[in-house]
């Protein structure tokens, strides 16, 4: 088992817009209805970056956008993990549509976007960071075994790992084949110790959001939503799969949750919320 | 990060199938490269083609796998016994307890890219606006390759896919020691497997980086790569845990890895060679090891003019001219996400047989450059200690140290 903490999240879900939405809509405070995630997403990248990078990217941008605005990083002294199930399907629609053609003109731009670590890419070029970056990808699972790559990480290197989850609608005739109902983005800054302040690497003055022991497991029945609309949510993109993990952190529900559904189950058990526990 | 054994390991590139053949090529200076004649692609470039593939037939269960990239990893798989080597591990360990990170580029994308065009790779045409003719999870999806090795062996330890372009399989053993370290698994299968595809050729032909002549890493006149298809594996342990290098002559040890990132360019690297130098630098420090102690460096030496530019830089930067290095992309040419594997191969078989490859093709060194490339063979060499680099699109890089020994030098 793992241990470590959880400082930050950030969200961007049909009708969430962040992760105080989230925490709102969660804890009931405020209904849920779904939206549309809007097609213009704003990002850190400047206007000549941002015309050339893909939706895709712009989706998982804009989540690790929210988290810095949030909290403050020591960019550098860090680790990045990107969790996407397929990479840029509407890039590599672009590309093989163009390959189907006369004379396949691949647009150069195109190519060098259609790397699955694109995102992370950009991303260290906004965030100005030679901190180590791993994209990874386990199919319907990868969210979950994104996060426990992000506790190893942030553990065997006792530094912060920021992991950042994306999935995009994919374009027919893929989303036939995949189909995803919306986007969804989210970001979670895991930290190695309590106490541990990313930027200074001394003793944090804030609270953590909670205490993360992520394990692998067998034979659990998997987390799902309660409310039957949040539930329609956990099911419209791989990678919102997380919401009952993220749903209990805002609402501080102690207790053990259980991912995948192909792969080895993952279990993340939480526990020392901030303030006030939920009984 | 405490030093893993690779109880065994095997290589499959356009030089030969198997770890003899590919060691046979790099003692002969034998090229796996010829002109392109994959498929109708038209371009005028030299590949690095894996013959066989297409005559190799998954299992009746893993059928719907069956596409180019698994068909070269099931290939590779049946040489130097490392079938056996897996089932051992399974036994010792419970099937559970083996981990399976594999890193590729682009998986079994050309069966989809056919399908766009009409076709069905190694089946009759058929509509691309027919969906059913796209297996997506099992060939499409890059975790697919992991997913197939997984299947293969029965195995239900945890398993993933990185895919950082040129670096992905380079990744994979820093990701496979951490989860050893972490105690999540005993054993990891790591390697990387990439194939031949429309995207990938006609994509570094957009971006000018492919040569029309045959690749010629460090040459005054390097014009660009040769795109090569390749898959390598290893299965890494606690040395503590397998009696495996009782067995061998000389036992090889994954000592440590640097990664970063150069926070610069989608697709060109860093003018001075950042990343590189932290990844390197951080190899070292990782494996308490100083410059002078490498004794090798298998460079990533693509043979496009930028990369092995920045690349000698960033090795003057953290190496003296006196460490001997050199690409080993002139046998089989850039082989993509599986290059950190083949490399890792390489380096092994290198140390385990006191062999450093020439620069293959190299007719007239740049003069610029610094590092002390190999230009002839060496006779009467002892290799102990090896670096290999792998960098990548998105400015990912990773450089792994490979050691016959698992003791501080």
């Amino acid at each position: 088992m793992i241990s470590l903490y959880i400082k930050a999240i950030s969200i961007i879900a049909p009708g969430i817009n962040n992760w105080d939405e989230a925490q709102a809509v969660f804890s009931q405070k405020k209904p849920y209805s779904s939206a549309k995630v809007a097609k213009k997403l704003s990002t850190m990248l400047p206007p000549n970056e941002s015309r050339r990078c893909s939706r895709t990217t712009q989706l998982a941008l804009s989540s690790v956008q929210q988290l810095t605005e949030q909290v403050s990083f020591d960019s550098q002294n860090i680790r990045y993990v990107f969790s996407s199930c397929n990479g840029d399907l509407t890039v590599f629609h672009h590309i093989s549509s163009a390959l189907a053609q006369e004379g396949r003109p691949v647009s150069p731009i195109k190519f060098h976007n259609s790397v699955h670590n694109a995102p992370a890419g950009y991303a260290s070029i906004v965030l100005q960071s030679n901190a180590p970056s791993t994209s990874i990808t386990a199919y319907k699972d990868s969210i979950a075994n994104a996060l426990l790559e992000a506790a190893v990480q942030s553990t065997i290197s006792q530094q912060p790992c920021l992991l950042t989850a994306y999935d995009e609608v994919p374009p027919e005739p893929l989303h036939s084949l995949f189909p995803i109902a919306d986007d969804f983005s989210c970001s979670l800054l895991l930290v190695p110790k309590k106490n541990l302040d990313p930027v200074s690497n001394k003793n944090y003055k804030e609270e953590m959001l909670c205490r993360l022991d992520i394990s692998i497991t067998h034979k659990q029945k998997i987390s799902i939503m309660e409310q039957e609309s949040l539930e329609f949510l956990r099911c419209s993109n791989p990678q919102a799969k997380i919401l009952p993990l993220l749903s209990a952190i805002a609402i501080k529900k102690k207790g053990t949750l259980y991912f995948n559904d192909n792969q080895q189950q993952i279990a993340c058990k939480l526990s020392e919320f901030s303030g006030e526990a939920f009984e | 990060m405490n030093p893993l054994i690779l109880s065994n390991f095997t290589v499959t590139t356009a030089a030969g199938c198997g770890n003899q053949a590919n060691l046979n090529a790099l003692i002969e200076q034998k090229s796996g490269l010829k002109k392109n004649d994959f498929l109708d692609i038209e371009l005028d470039t030299w590949i690095g083609r894996v013959n066989d593939i297409e005559q190799c037939i998954l299992p009746q269960s893993l059928i719907h796998y069956q596409c180019r990239n698994n068909q070269l990893a099931c290939l590779a798989l049946h040489h130097d016994d490392f079938i056996n080597t897996v089932q051992r591990a399974k036994k010792q360990y419970g099937s559970h307890r083996v981990a399976v990170f594999m890193g590729t580029s682009t998986s079994g994308i050309l069966s989809t890219e056919l399908a766009y065009r009409g076709l069905v790779y190694n089946q009759a045409a058929t509509h691309f606006k027919n969906p059913d003719t796209i297996y997506f999870r099992e060939q499409h999806n890059s975790f697919s390759l992991a997913d197939f090795i997984q299947h293969y062996f029965h195995l239900t330890g945890p398993a993933q896919v990185i895919s950082t372009a040129c670096s992905s399989s380079a990744k994979v053993f820093a990701s496979a020691s951490r989860y050893i370290e972490a105690g999540l698994c005993d054993a990891a299968i790591v390697g990387g497997v990439d194939s031949l595809c429309l995207t990938t050729m006609y994509g570094f032909n957009s971006l000018e980086l492919i040569s029309d002549d045959i690749c010629r890493p460090a040459d005054k006149n390097r014009k660009g790569l040769s795109i090569g298809e390749a898959a390598a594996f290893a299965l890494l342990e606690k040395p503590q845990n397998t009696d495996y290098s009782s067995n061998m002559d000389k036992p090889v040890y994954l000592r440590s890895y640097g990664e970063s990132s150069d926070a610069y360019h989608m697709s060109t690297p860093h003018p001075e060679g950042l990343g590189a130098i932290k990844a390197m630098q951080d190899a070292l420090s990782e494996a308490k090891l100083t410059a002078a102690q490498i004794d090798y460096i298998n460079l990533h030496g693509t043979a496009t003019p930028v990369n092995d530019k920045v690349e000698d830089i960033a090795l003057n930067h953290v190496f003296s001219n006196q460490t001997r290095c050199s690409s080993s992309k002139g046998w089989t040419g850039h082989t993509l996400g599986a290059a950190g594997a083949v490399e890792a191969v390489y380096s092994t078989l290198c140390i385990q047989n006191d062999l450093l490859p020439v620069s293959l093709n190299t007719q007239q060194l740049d003069p610029e450059f610094k590092a002390n490339i190999i230009e002839n063979p060496l006779s009467n060499i002892e290799v102990h200690t090896i670096a290999s680099n792998s960098f990548g699109f998105g400015g990912n890089n990773c450089c792994l140290i490979f050691s016959d020994s698992d003791e501080f030098l």
